[in-house]
């Protein structure tokens, strides 16, 4: 599944008009900071309450989401997996979004609030990664595709540290 | 407990120097450039071009 031109911003937006609570982590959070990369999803981490979970729920029954299992199904979300403590890849009708109950370090919306900075988006507030914890996430996973994006977060933190 | 972006670029400048280089060689006109785009634009372009990417790679392996 191919994205297009607004899908991002279509996914996004889909989520905010929701009323569901996540902060915005990955690509998505360095795109919204400045950084001129590309990216083929969104990845989000979502508060796992109760009522959370089910606004969430709606938003990708709505994007017609789903999943590749271990036996290479396409299969929906459900409501146990977005409350438990996993990360569901999933493929919508906008494009990939990463829904991530935790982070690789067992990090999940609570720990992460706190660090998450507002950005007014379309007269909706998005709650993006601050940019000092998205680059301590990506120098701590180890991946090759994190690490390749390393050197524009450090130079737009550095631009950022010497304007402030 | 979230660290402040001076504590994270101080603890890159003691234990990362490889990628305080590979920093260094970030095109800074273009970092000033995107960041004034608005986000919106931000965005499509983003999709945009990952789309273009996904294309050519589909079509290299097509052969």
């Amino acid at each position: 599944m191919a994205l297009g031109e607004g899908e991002l911003s279509s996914t996004l937006l889909a989520l905010l008009d929701r009323g569901v609570d996540f902060v915005l982590v990955g690509g998505g959070a360095a795109l919204v900071h400045g950084a001129p990369i590309t990216t083929q999803d969104i990845d989000i981490v979502h508060g796992r309450t109760p009522e959370n979970v089910e606004r969430l729920m709606a938003v990708l029954t709505e994007l017609d989401a789903h999943a590749l299992d271990l036996a290479n199904r396409w299969l929906p979300p459900t409501v146990e997996a977005l409350s438990g403590k996993g990360q569901l890849l999933l493929r919508t009708r906008l494009g990939r979004l990463d829904v991530l109950c935790t982070l690789h370090d067992g990090r999940g919306y609570d720990d992460l609030i706190g660090s998450a900075q507002t950005f007014d988006f379309r007269g909706r507030t998005l709650r993006v990664i601050d940019l000092a914890t998205l680059i301590e996430i990506k120098r701590s996973t180890g991946r090759a595709k994190d690490r390749m994006v390393l050197p524009v977060l450090v130079e737009l933190a550095r631009t950022r540290h010497r304007e402030s | 407990v979230s660290r402040s972006l001076a504590e994270v670029l101080e603890a890159i400048r003691s234990e990362d120097p490889d990628l305080l280089a590979a920093a260094d060689e970030v095109d800074r006109d273009l970092l000033t450039w995107f960041a004034t785009l608005p986000l919106d634009e931000r965005l499509d372009r983003a999709g945009r071009m990952a789309r273009e990417y996904g294309e050519i790679r589909d079509g290299a392996r097509r052969g």
